[in-house]
């Protein structure tokens, strides 16, 4: 070392010293003014995530004066005085205006602006400012998303966005995904979920994200806006942007949550002595094991669930990266379910050659253990005998069931022994890489982009199903004998590849802007699946993993089972957008796109949209306190693709075996009625909409109504046999029309620096109407089933009539004897035996009249709380768990439910009628959370925040049954719509404390 | 230097750009992996021989279980399936099918039509193929004409259940040009029934000489010119049900084309036909091969016994207790006036199942099984859920008599059918026997009940007749007469689903048929009731069809 070097060395030491002391000086004594006179500094950060803010505009009121924060979010500002006021503004949040009173030392945090008015919005292949956009599309972003007990993207933005949605008709099941649903019923084909879009890569999968790694949720709710995927944006979109690292300094953060759950609401059930009294009242002569059991207490148990997710991001210049891990166990609610859930992702964004080229990599992979358990213990849990013995102990007399108790009759099965003898194991894994390369033509066009970008998904799923010799369900014991047991494995890979290329150009002609795109796109779905089923175990139970115990497979009589099916979408597209003085915008995209599933003739479909758009407030003088005013009108039409692989060919498979000279053949024979002229599914929607902003862009909102009628459904119908060969034939029949008005509405209450109120509504109608079917006459489906009840059907879909119709016998009382009396065609009152179809009416609707949300971010201080309050107003449910079990006759058979109490002068069988169909209006708080940021000056901490949540905490409704919210499908049929069964998983109300830490 | 670098950097886009283009693959053209279509099948006799498989297809779902035709017979004079609480209950379907009162919906019904027509479908498909393959001279027409031959007689088979249970159906032959919504003969139910009559006479006449002659293995399980003679001499056995006009001597014509043959013959032993392993029989016709590994369908192990039967069989699977035999029609064997015979010790039709003297005639103990059961050990059986008004306890005792058709029949009420060998250890739902649709004594009694309709004294039928109960080991008649002879057929023919059949041929005591007379557990029904109802989905589905009269 020179020294010259050690002189300077000791100079920078010595600043460095002096730097620390003053930082001391300042840690200890901010308010001191000693330090500069005129001089102000501090720090930006984000209210919410505690995250700095680089780029912040810092203004002096009133002059010219001004500066920005640096990468690490810190400023310096000369002020004329310390009695002056400072401007901070930054894109996406809300400004802040601040007296500095005598102050040099200002930190403040931002608080983000939830309605991301002027943001970015993600649209299909790019996007584009919130003001240009034509059709009607909804994002939600981290700071708006549901917070606490979050299991999976679409819990994020439940109720958020009018029009969708997200019900949790699946009760609290771990192990499957919500229902999700945009602006109503609108196809009855296989895609009736939005196509789901992740950072560019078309149907991924929302299982393959963690809540935790996600940016923003944009929403394509019409067609214009959907338009451009063409055959998969019939049901809408969901675009997802993943969090991304920035340049800067490296960011880690750790996130965590503990969540219990237990049952929100349970149906009662009659007790052991109140079975013995009701039998001795009304002179049924019950099966009375001495015992008193609660079955439901014995299959359910308080569930938890716990997340740990840690993320770090950063990067230089060139290249940012974000990676992340998460780890989620849960336990559910019914005894033996629950999953643990591994995954973890990278994103590397990196510029080079003159920040031409732009590469981006995600990669991401997820493994999901479930134990899905057997919800039928729900419905076995409210029928067995409750004065049957529970557990599996002292039962010598059920040596064969596992020491389970046992009882022959037909459909019953204790519940404790469903899930205990019994194994449902699935264990995903999936996988995800997605590469792409965008390429600025700087020199040779100003304005011209390619990209290009290739992604590779793949999923492969194991089912394993086990059943013990002791198992009664699935295994075949019985009280006397063992059973033969059953394992049964499934195993499916399922892929798709996709390769998309674009072309980008954008240049302006004086006031207009002009974007014009064109692409094509390439996707290869792969399925295969392999299957085997074997029995019969002796001597002993092997459990799940070792099949080749099996006697039944060299028997002949085991399952070996494999297919494999593949299919493609090709499609090429163009868009064009115009901005003309920021005052008048046109959006219009084509996309024709061709499916290997079509026959020859109809493979190829077009699908196109238009949008208008203006900005009033730069035509008329609407005063200081309207900052934007929009209108915007689009028509776009959609499609949606054939539910399967070769459905529109002449398919033969083995059709069982046949005996040819004493020897059996395979018998082949068609596999499905074949339809060669099966076409595209057409959506077209219209849409017409304002979006407004005022009083300092205090108060906004928006408001659309839509009317989208979808032509050619594809439908497996019923057809004559003969002349054909199976009874239902997958055609285009039919047309839906769906309207409704969606607004939403956003107001800072309060806004100032440590203390802000928003509140804000969503609200939408529906209305969805059969305008053609098939032909003029009903459609009876949903059938009531066992017990007793498989005659009966619950839904009537038929053409020019609303979708979602409950019906069946209306009750209007009973007769001297106790019989239940019905109304007849002709008003007069009949009881069952007599009763007709033609008696039979609507005695509900499945469907909602209108779904709301209500949200309330509060932040006080270093405090902040939510309330999220969302409802859906107008809706019945068929509640056949009463529909079966409420009616006393049953108790010589099975259990029936307390209220049956209040029935004893019913003397006639349990049938299904309009006494069964309830209102299910309901309001629920969804989400109540209470969070607390530590004020902590450390540098190398940048936040800490505790927090604590409740979600489910109570709901308003006067329905009876388990779950008030609407089901959109049935045993995944989408036309029976409504219909509660006593199989179904119960809710939750959850109660979770978090943790998020940066650093 | 600057300069090269953007040259090169811009043609790595064009690079971009060129991928863009050169990628753009546009084939959608569709492949199938693990299906087969017909451009890859017919194209060896292999493949013709295992496509006629499809033909047969629908006859296995419809005979073995109680889906369709099994699940009928509940409405006949010799089984039902009472109500035990919940058990059986299924939304009274069963009840109804016993009294009479069936409704379009029945799933029972449906089914019996969709499959039937699922066997129409399906030969008129192969049909068209064949024709197809057989003018482009793919295939001989020496070894087309037996196919079509054999497709066209199982169509006509399946006309002739249709024809038995629904009267007037749609006809339909063509599988190319078939009417999407095809409507029935006529509008008029006697005038629609006679045609299909007349299309089921027709062709089987017409493919009689084309049939394959031989029986036995070759043909076993399949049609051939002896099945298509049977069918037709049932066909004119029932004429005067289906178009108003007896037909008897065509009846003994047919019967005596397969007499004659000398292929079939009277076994020994009646029980010997419905073994595991009943291939060898001599006297079995028209079989469905069922096989537990290849061919499953016959569930009878599983419908018809007692939960107790499992550990008394060392059956690896459960029984649902369905099928129970009528104390009616068990009374017909003991009864020496209705069956005269040998006299021994056998349970009377009372609760406690009495002791008494009766006719013991060796059919009894093959078609029904009834009395205390016991497992292997030779301990009692017990059944835990017996309930507490079962004058046995606990003690499984299956009585001949049956106390209610519901809402709580006893869980041991009522003989169980049994009729096929139950493989000892059966494990699963399918059994190893082949279902006898057609035997060869129902050929003698078809014989002698056409001579007896012509003639009340006819000596052959009365020896016909006795020839059969001569093998059942009781005494021969000295006379015939309507009770006597349908009680014969009722004892030889149990469980083969002609029942329904003869119940609407003979004249019933109340002025309609026996099928409209009560019996236990059934009031008098109307004679609309001799013809099941089209299914409601069929009416639903197809706006040109018509109910038949009576139905709702």
């Amino acid at each position: 070392m020179t020294t010259k070097n050690t002189i300077k060395y000791w100079k920078r030491l010595q600043k460095q010293a002096l730097t620390f002391v003053m930082g001391v000086f300042v840690f200890f004594a901010c308010y001191n003014t000693a330090v500069s006179q005129n001089t102000v500094t501090g720090s930006v950060i984000d209210a919410q995530t505690g995250e700095a803010l680089p780029g912040v505009n810092i203004v002096v009121e009133g002059t010219t004066i001004g500066t920005s924060t640096n990468l690490d979010g810190n400023y310096e500002i000369d002020v004329p005085s310390l009695d002056d006021t400072i401007i901070y503004t930054f894109v996406g949040y809300i400004s802040l205006t601040e007296a500095i009173n005598g102050r040099t030392q200002i930190d403040v945090a931002l608080l983000p602006d939830v309605r991301m008015l002027d943001d970015v919005v993600v649209i299909g292949y790019g996007t584009q400012e919130r003001q240009q956009i034509t059709g009607s599309v909804s994002s939600v972003s981290t700071e708006a998303f549901v917070t606490g007990n979050v299991e999976r993207a679409t819990d994020l933005i439940q109720g958020k966005i009018p029009g969708l949605v997200v019900s949790q008709s699946r009760g609290a099941d771990p192990n499957s995904p919500p229902e999700i649903r945009l602006r109503g019923v609108s196809t009855f084909g296989a895609q009736q979920s939005p196509l789901v879009v992740i950072d560019g890569v078309i149907g991924a999968s929302l299982e393959n994200i963690d809540p935790n790694d996600i940016q923003t949720i944009d929403v394509l709710k019409d067609a214009s806006a959907s338009a451009i995927y063409g055959t998969r944006g019939a049901a809408g979109v969901i675009q997802v942007t993943t969090k991304r690292g920035s340049t800067g300094q490296t960011n880690v953060s750790y996130n965590s949550t503990f969540t219990t759950t237990g049952v929100e609401n349970r149906i009662e059930t009659l007790s052991g002595d109140e079975w013995r009294q009701l039998g001795q009242e009304l002179g049924i002569a019950v099966v009375d094991f001495g015992s008193d059991t609660d079955w439901f207490e014995e299959i359910t148990q308080r569930g938890n669930n716990s997340v740990h997710s840690l993320a770090i991001s950063g990067g230089s210049e060139a290249t940012t990266y974000r990676v992340s891990g998460n780890y989620r166990t849960r336990k559910g609610l019914l005894q033996t379910t629950g999953n643990e859930v591994k995954s973890g992702r990278l994103n590397i964004n990196h510029r080079a050659l003159n920040e031409r080229l732009a590469l981006s990599i995600n990669l991401s992979a997820t493994t999901r253990e479930e134990d899905r358990g057997f919800p039928n213990a729900f419905d076995s849990a409210i029928t067995y005998n409750p004065t049957a013995p529970s557990g599996n102990d002292n039962l010598t007399d059920f040596f064969n069931t596992g020491g389970w108790h046992y009882t022959s009759t037909s459909g019953m099965t204790n519940p404790s022994a469903i899930l205990h003898e019994q194994t449902n194991q699935r264990e995903d894994r999936r996988l995800n890489a997605s590469l792409r390369g965008e390429y600025y033509f700087d020199e040779l066009l100003p304005g011209l982009t390619a990209s290009a970008q290739y992604s590779y998904e793949t999923l492969s799923r194991t089912d394993i199903l086990y059943a013990t010799r002791q198992g009664e369900s699935g295994g075949g014991a019985t009280q006397i004998t063992l059973g033969s047991g059953n394992i049964d494995r499934r195993y499916s890979d399922s892929s798709n590849e996709l390769f998309e290329s674009t072309l980008n150009y954008v240049t302006n002609l004086e006031r207009l802007d002009i974007e014009l795109l064109g692409g094509y796109s390439y996707q290869y779905f792969f399925n295969a699946f392999n299957r085997m089923q074997g029995s019969d175990f002796l001597p002993l139970d092997p459990g799940p993993a070792n099949i080749g115990l099996s006697q039944s497979i060299p028997e002949g009589r085991g399952i070996i089972q494999s297919n494999e099916s593949d299919n493609k979408l090709i499609g090429g597209f163009a868009r064009l957008s115009l901005n003309f003085d920021n005052t008048y915008f046109f959006n219009s995209s084509f996309r024709r796109e061709g499916s290997t599933r079509f026959g020859p003739g109809n493979k190829w479909g077009n699908f196109y949209s238009a949008g208008l758009g203006v900005e009033l407030t730069n035509i008329f003088d609407l005063g200081q306190d309207v900052n934007s005013l929009r209108f915007r009108t689009s028509y776009g039409v959609t499609g949606q693709d054939a539910p399967f692989s070769g459905i529109s060919q002449f398919r033969l498979t083995s059709a069982g075996s046949f005996l040819v000279d004493g020897n059996f053949l395979p018998a082949f024979g068609p596999n499905s009625n074949s339809n060669p002229d099966l076409k595209w599914e057409e959506s077209s929607e219209f849409n017409i909409g304002a979006e407004f902003s005022m009083l300092d862009n205090r108060l906004s909102g928006s408001f659309e109504y839509y009317n989208k009628t979808t032509a050619d459904l594809l439908f497996e119908r019923e057809v004559p046999v003969p002349p054909f060969i199976f009874p239902t034939r997958w055609e285009n029949i039919g047309e839906i029309e769906n309207k409704g008005f969606e607004f939403a509405i956003s107001y800072d209450v309060i806004r100032q620096q440590d203390r802000a109120w928003n509140t804000g509504i969503t609200f939408a109608t529906f209305e969805s109407v059969l305008t053609q079917f098939v032909d003029e006459g009903a459609r009876y489906l949903g059938n009531m089933g066992a017990p007793g009840q498989s005659t009966v059907t619950l839904v009537r879909v038929r053409e020019g009539e609303p979708l979602g119709q409950i019906w069946g016998a209306k009750f209007v009382g009973l007769d001297s004897n106790g019989r239940s009396l019905y109304e007849a065609e002709d008003g007069s009152s009949v009881t069952s035996d007599l009763l007709t179809r033609a008696d039979e009416q609507v005695i509900g609707n499945g469907l909602p009249d209108f779904t709301f949300g209500w949200d309330n971010r509060v932040n006080f201080k270093n405090w902040d709380f939510n309330l999220f309050i969302r409802g859906s107003i107008g809706h019945d449910v068929a509640n056949t768990p009463r529909g079966f079990y409420e009616n006393p006759a049953i108790i010589q058979s099975r259990n029936a439910l307390k209220s049956a109490l209040d029935h004893k002068d019913f003397t006639s069988q349990a049938l299904f009628n309009s006494y069964h169909v309830e209102d299910a209006s309901f309001a629920r708080i969804q989400n109540l959370s209470i969070g607390y940021t530590f004020p902590i000056n450390n540098p190398q901490i940048r936040r800490i925040r505790l927090y604590a949540s409740a979600n489910n905490l109570y709901t308003l409704t006067n329905y009876t049954g388990m779950n008030p919210d609407v089901r959109y499908s049935d045993r995944g049929n989408p036309l029976i719509i409504g219909i509660e069964r006593p199989e179904e998983w119960y809710t939750e109300r959850s109660f979770t404390i978090g943790l998020n830490l940066d650093f | 230097m600057k300069n090269n670098n953007t040259k090169q950097f811009n043609y790595l886009g064009l690079l971009l750009l060129v991928m863009v283009f050169v990628a753009s693959c546009t084939d959608v053209s569709e492949t199938l992996r693990s299906e087969i279509t017909p451009d890859n099948f017919f194209e060896v006799d292999e493949h013709f021989v295992s496509s006629l498989g499809d033909a047969y297809g629908p006859l296995a779902s419809m005979y073995g279980s109680n889906v369709a035709l099994g699940g009928t017979m509940i409405a006949n004079d010799d089984m039902v399936i009472t109500q035990r609480g919940a058990d059986w209950e299924d939304g009274g379907i069963w009840i109804r099918l016993h009294q009479h009162e069936n409704r379009p919906d029945n799933v029972r019904t449906t089914n019996t039509w969709e499959l039937a027509f699922s066997g129409v479908s399906n030969s008129n498909r192969l049909l068209f193929q064949f024709e197809e393959l057989i003018a482009s001279g793919d295939i001989d027409a020496s070894l087309g004409t037996p196919f079509i031959a054999e497709l066209r007689g199982m169509r006509a088979f399946y006309y002739y259940l249709l024809l038995d249970n629904f009267g007037n159906v749609p006809i339909v032959t063509s599988f190319a040009d078939a009417a999407e919504n095809p409507s029935q003969p006529s509008s008029d139910f006697q005038e629609g029934r006679r045609q299909v009559y007349d299309f089921v006479e027709s062709e089987f006449l017409a493919i009689l000489d084309d049939l394959n002659e031989v029986s036995g293995t070759a043909t076993y399980g399949r049609m051939n010119k002896w099945v298509a003679h049977y069918t037709l001499a049932k066909l004119y056995l029932n004429s005067e049900v289906y178009i108003g006009e007896a037909k008897w001597a065509e009846t003994i014509q047919h019967t005596n084309a397969i007499i004659n043959s000398g292929n079939y013959s009277l076994m020994s032993n009646y029980a010997d036909n419905f073994l595991v392993d009943n291939t060898g029989s001599t006297e079995n016709i028209f079989v469905i091969p069922y096989d537990k590994s290849f061919l499953g369908g016959f569930n009878l192990h599983k419908m018809s016994f007692h939960p107790a039967a499992q550990n008394a069989l060392k059956l690896r699977t459960g029984s649902w207790s369905g099928y129970q035999v009528l104390t009616e029609h068990y009374a017909t064997y003991i009864n020496p006036d209705l069956n005269p015979g040998p006299q021994g010790t056998v349970y009377d039709v009372d609760p406690l199942a009495t002791e008494i003297q009766g006719t013991i005639d060796n059919r009894t103990d093959v078609n029904i099984w009834f009395g205390p059961i016991n497992n292997p050990d030779g301990s009692p059986a017990i059944d835990p859920q017996a309930q507490d008004s079962d004058p046995f306890g606990t003690r499984v005792f299956i009585t001949p008599h049956i106390r209610e058709l519901f809402p709580n029949d006893l869980r041991s009420s009522g003989g169980r059918v049994l009729k096929y060998e139950i493989e000892e250890g059966l494990s699963g739902n399918n059994m190893d026997n082949d279902y006898v649709i057609q035997r060869y004594s129902d050929v003698l009694l078809t014989k002698a009940e056409a001579l007896w309709r012509m003639n009340p004294s006819d000596g052959e039928a009365l020896q016909l007749v006795n020839e059969v109960r001569n093998r059942a080991g009781v005494n021969p008649y000295t006379v015939l007469n309507d009770d006597l002879l349908l009680a014969e057929r009722g004892r030889e023919t149990f469980f083969e689903m002609v029942r329904r059949q003869d119940l609407i041929r003979f004249d019933g005591k109340q002025g309609l048929t026996r099928w409209n007379d009560p019996w236990q557990f059934k009031p008098a029904s109307p004679s609309f009731r001799n013809v099941f109802p089209v299914p409601r989905s069929q009416l639903e589905a197809n706006p040109s069809l018509v109910q038949n009269p009576g139905y709702n």
